[in-house]
């Protein structure tokens, strides 16, 4: 059983990034009509979200929210020991957007840096994976950054997805404490018999090579090969009947009163979703943020999103409270924990324009002969 | 208003189509609102509506109009 628990180690800081562009629902009334669009609002929650352009990815975004964090909290970048990048959207198949990243941030060569492939879920595991290398001598410092462009997973011919997927990047420092209390409780799961559930079926080395031309699959919803596909049924059960399974084996094995938890931010799935596995856990609604209705369904993205939309929805706070994260979807994985903010720093949300150039075209005139002439 | 009523209203109403049209043929997908996210719209109102909370299996099954109404005989709602 996956159940891990962490001391010595405090979340210093968290950040979000998004696009600048504003996408409304209301842009999709010729897709749907004006009274789907009112369905919509009122069954999936999203009012509005941010969009990238073709030119910004995710990893833009968590630098964007990393630079803003390191410089608020006055960090020494030398100082950060490991970076984590969890995002179902990375720049490339190959290298990991992590090893990038800890160059386009100024990170020492001595940060150790890796992907890990996860969405939804990936918040939770990424918060854990990073108290987990805190725990050893050698790593002082973690920056994990982690979320998703969704918007680019899906086919805009795709109504269900469509309008539920879009933009953020999050950054979040975590640091070696002298405190030897509990800093995180964690219950991770895996579902993988349901991988065909929530996929993006080729591009990858099993299915490398697809069709690109969209074709209807059914009325109002077109697809190639490379966009996401989601079994919305599926998706739905496992989130209702599963989730509050992990809810009740996490307070069982770690004897969690639920009474002590501040907040619980759970994964932005749907608003549907979100109430209904509220009502089966019973979270006090005052204790449910939301930030779907303006942020919409960022896959990794969401638990912090909640979190800076909740504390700095105007200005920056430090904030010392139980909460509790729950992430579930793509894999299927899903992981719940509680972490205690230690006087942690939140920023509001911040706008991102910056796009990195790669200078992928000259990459074969930067190729430098073997042997000098 | 009779349950039954409300009950037809509320599919007239998620859907966008006419009382005429709910019989058994009436089911999942049979016209394009009824997706997934009119399939969660659907629900929501029905537990709105006769104050009741379905379980997850009922939701997934609730498949056709004449399912459905099966289905809220379980919880004490008879049409």
């Amino acid at each position: 059983m996956a159940n891990l628990e962490y001391s010595h180690c405090r979340i210093a800081g968290i950040s979000v990034s998004v696009p600048e562009r504003v996408r409304r629902s209301e842009e999709f009334t010729d897709f749907i009509g004006e009274e789907g669009v009112d369905k919509f609002i009122k069954t999936v929650g999203i009012v509005q979200g941010h969009i990238c352009d073709e030119q910004m990815t995710c990893s833009d975004l968590c630098a964007d929210a990393a630079e803003r964090l390191m410089t608020d909290l006055d960090i020494d970048r030398q100082s950060i020991d490991a970076l984590l990048f969890v995002s179902q959207t990375p720049d490339y198949i190959a290298p990991s957007t992590a090893c990038v990243l800890q160059h386009r941030l100024g990170l020492s060569e001595e940060c150790l840096a890796y992907d890990i492939n996860l969405a939804c879920s990936g918040y939770v595991y990424g918060v854990s994976a990073a108290m987990s290398y805190l725990q050893t001598r050698g790593i002082n410092r973690v920056l994990l950054l982690a979320g998703d462009t969704v918007s680019k997973h899906c086919s805009p011919e795709d109504r269900a997805l469509t309008m539920l997927s879009t933009d953020a990047g999050s950054a979040t420092l975590l640091e070696r404490s002298g405190d030897s209390q509990p800093a995180g409780r964690f219950t991770l799961r895996t579902q993988g018999q349901g991988f065909r559930s929530l996929i993006v079926p080729f591009g990858g080395y099993r299915h490398r090579f697809g069709n690109t031309t969209r074709v209807e699959i059914e009325p109002g919803v077109s697809r190639c090969d490379y966009d996401g596909y989601m079994d919305g049924t599926e998706v739905f059960r496992f989130s209702v009947m599963e989730v509050p399974k992990l809810f009740k084996a996490f307070y069982e094995h770690f004897d969690i009163d639920a009474s002590t938890i501040a907040q619980f931010f759970l994964h932005q799935a749907n608003l549907f979703i979100l109430g209904n596995v509220a009502k089966r856990v019973k979270i006090d609604k005052a204790q449910l943020p939301i930030s779907i209705d303006r942020y919409g369904n960022t896959g990794a993205a969401t638990i912090p999103t909640t979190i800076c939309d909740h504390y700095a929805r105007d200005t920056a706070a430090e904030v010392s409270d139980l909460v509790l994260l729950c992430g579930f979807g793509i894999g299927l994985s899903l992981g719940i924990g509680t972490v205690t903010l230690d006087r942690t720093r939140i920023l509001p949300i911040g706008i991102c324009t910056t796009r990195f150039d790669d200078r992928i075209d000259a990459l074969h005139e930067d190729a430098k002969p073997f042997i000098n002439a | 208003m009779t349950p039954r009523e409300t009950y037809t209203n509320i599919f007239v109403e998620s859907f966008g189509v006419d009382a005429s049209a709910l019989d058994e043929r009436f089911v999942y997908q049979c016209v394009p609102t009824w997706d997934s996210v009119g399939h969660m719209s659907m629900i929501a109102a029905l537990e709105d509506a006769f104050d009741i909370a379905l379980e997850v299996d009922d939701i997934v099954d609730f498949s056709s109009f004449t399912k459905g109404m099966d289905i809220l005989g379980k919880y004490g709602v008879n049409l």
